[in-house]
């Protein structure tokens, strides 16, 4: 097993509002390998997003409040500096979000946004930066870059912007490129174009790739291991493989049963209930108020999240 | 398709917006939303209307609606002209068919409590008195899995999919026929989708439902609908059976959409057609078929319009490309 690129420890976030302290996220542990693609994946609410914005540090203290470990090839991220931050961000790591839109500046040309990166980190010239950012966008297969590097962002379709936004995350060569649900807004066909082209320079740059999602078909098509978020903890973790052919943990079989298949039509299997609010999350297992084989063990104490054969986690009594 | 009821039926129908001109005498441009689209939905049955996002789809379940005035064409609902109606005829005739919307945060008055919610259908239908509504608002929040406790809330203290619940329950207030159902699951949680899912399919069967069903994923429509529709920049390019759209599609389009959906099975993932660019400008589509930008098999032939044809068993095609081959065989 090579070395971990990323390795998150008992990450914990809390969100202090009006005296208030909410915990959104409750001891995640996972690694990521390099040149590995993990998924992150969990239905709204589970604490995917808050999980990317704490290793980008982009989570705004004294409201929120990171503790645990996550390192990056052995350096400790959260002891860092504001300053050494802003070199790690965007150099070391970067992250693409889900709505190319609103993440681009509607002011600026995708030229200017995209040289930014270059003049910042490598302290080019803007005649450089600007070659750059064309070398950038051919990478990222845009027709026309010389002529699109002018334009802003409105000019351009919802798969042209997050190939953009890709080209601006992978400009320098980034260790780990997160990305948060980066094909939610586009449609079908547009998706299968993106996340053909990330798999192909994450192949060509050797970057690793956390993916943030909630499609577990995406997953499967292109990560190599998943992580299962619930409640703001960590429920399974196994190779894709593995975990689709025979989940563990009750959420995951219910999440894989309750999915309409082309080619299956039975009545779909529901997972009663609805995701409990962080302010009131159930005692014992988060998941046993709606599980099927709750008992009274998981109502009263927490599982562990033991870890089994062939590198696979899973947080249930059952195991 | 023999002797099945036609419930609602279009013809020929166009949707053009107009878009503003930059000078005063250029050319009139418009948006050609929905451009000439034929299309019957039978009594009972689930109508798939797929397709991705600027495509139409939206737009032509509401003009079938005459929620939006049609350009041209006809439209015949349970055999009554619904383009003649007058406004207090259609009003009516709205009784009949309902529209679910995609997102229960916006389609919901966030002032109103449910009871009133649900209510106001049946006050404008003149659905009984007061006594009655109160019956009828109370069944209703029954049939869609909800308390009657429910009825004093106000819409933000519900979640996501207990919104979609109470937007089906007022769809379903004056007991319509049909209902379009824009979209219905594409907000919701992969957990709360499925019972969404699973209730509709239930109140299909227990009241004789005729839905529509807009929707991009087409694994939801694989579920839900008997027909599937597939459209591209307004113009509808294939329709047929369920079973037989997903195992022998015909247009390039179609074929393209079906393998661009990430699977979890390995086994049944394809070898992947990925188009190449985008979706045309629907303010400038391309000069005949509207795919054969995008298309593998484009000639000069796809510059001439293709007619939507029926080669057999209700599958009907757009394209010259299948046509030929036909005429190959």
């Amino acid at each position: 097993m090579s070395e971990n690129l990323l390795s998150v420890k008992d990450l914990t976030v809390e969100f202090k509002n009006f005296g208030e302290t909410t915990r959104i996220i409750n001891g995640i542990s996972f690694g990521i390998e390099k040149g590995e693609s993990v998924g992150i994946v969990g239905e709204s609410g589970c604490g995917k997003s808050i999980t990317a914005l704490s290793i980008m540090r982009l989570i705004s203290s004294p409201q929120g409040c990171v503790n645990g470990s996550i390192k990056l090839g052995g350096r400790e991220l959260l002891t860092l500096s504001e300053k050494e931050m802003r070199s790690v961000r965007g150099q070391d790591i970067s992250m693409i979000f889900q709505e190319p839109m609103t993440s681009l500046n509607p002011v600026m040309t995708i030229g200017k946004q995209l040289g930014e990166v270059f003049r910042f980190h490598q302290n080019l010239s803007p005649a450089q930066a600007h070659k750059r950012a064309i070398e950038a966008l051919r990478m990222v297969n845009i027709a026309l870059p010389e002529q699109r590097v002018n334009e802003y962002p409105h000019q351009l379709s919802g798969g042209m912007r997050q190939r953009v936004m890709i080209a601006m995350a992978l400009s320098c060569r980034p260790k780990l490129l997160i990305a948060d649900e980066p094909t939610t807004a586009l449609d079908v066909t547009i998706q299968a174009q993106i996340l053909e082209l990330m798999a192909k320079l994450r192949e060509e740059l050797g970057t690793s790739v956390m993916l943030i999602t909630h499609d577990l078909g995406v997953v499967s098509e292109v990560c190599s291991r998943a992580v299962i978020l619930y409640c703001g903890q960590v429920m399974e973790e196994a190779h894709v493989g593995p975990l689709f052919r025979e989940p563990l943990h009750p959420y995951t079989q219910g999440l894989l049963k309750s999915l309409p298949s082309i080619g299956r039509r039975e009545k779909l299997y529901v997972i009663r209930g609805t995701v409990p609010s962080p302010r009131d999350f159930p005692s014992g297992c988060v998941f046993h108020p709606r599980c099927e084989r709750a008992t009274e063990r998981c109502r009263e104490a927490v599982p562990e999240l033991k870890a089994l054969e062939g590198g696979r986690r899973v947080r249930c009594w059952l195991y | 398709m023999e002797n099945k009821k036609v419930l609602l039926k279009v013809k020929n129908l166009k949707k053009w917006f107009p878009v503003k001109r930059g000078l005063p005498f250029a050319p009139k441009l418009y948006i050609k939303a929905v451009d000439d689209v034929s299309l019957e939905v039978y009594e009972g049955e689930t109508l798939g209307l797929v397709g991705e996002s600027g495509c139409g789809k939206s737009t032509l379940a509401r003009t079938m609606l005459r929620l939006l005035e049609p350009t041209s064409g006809e439209i015949e609902f349970n055999g009554e002209d619904l383009l003649k109606a007058g406004p207090r005829e259609l009003r009516a005739m709205r009784r009949h068919m309902q529209i679910v919307f995609q997102d229960p945060f916006g389609s919901l008055h966030p002032k109103m409590r449910v009871r009133t919610i649900l209510e106001e259908p049946l006050i404008i239908s003149k659905f009984a008195d007061r006594k009655g509504r109160a019956a009828r608002v109370e069944e209703l929040i029954d049939l869609v899995g909800l308390k009657p406790e429910h009825l004093r809330r106000y819409p933000h203290e519900f979640s996501g999919g207990q919104r979609q619940r109470i937007a089906i329950a007022r769809a379903l207030a004056t007991s319509p026929g049909l209902v379009v159902c824009d979209e219905p699951v594409s907000a919701l949680d992969v957990s709360v989708r499925s019972q969404i899912l699973n209730l509709l399919e239930e109140l299909q069967q227990k009241i004789g439902l005729t839905y529509l069903f807009i929707s991009h994923d087409l694994s939801v429509v694989e579920h839900i609908c008997d027909r599937i529709a597939v459209m591209y920049l307004g113009k509808m390019v294939e329709l047929a059976s369920r079973d037989e759209l997903f195992n022998n599609p015909l247009h390039p389009y179609t074929k393209a959409l079906l393998s661009a959906v990430p699977r979890i099975n390995s086994e049944q993932r394809q070898a992947r057609i990925t188009l190449q660019g985008d979706i045309p400008s629907p303010a400038n589509p391309p000069e005949g078929c509207r795919f054969h930008t995008r298309c593998r098999f484009a000639t000069e032939l796809c510059k001439a319009m293709p007619e939507i044809k029926d080669v057999g068993d209700g599958h009907f095609v757009a394209c010259h490309y299948v046509s030929r081959n036909e005429e190959m065989e």
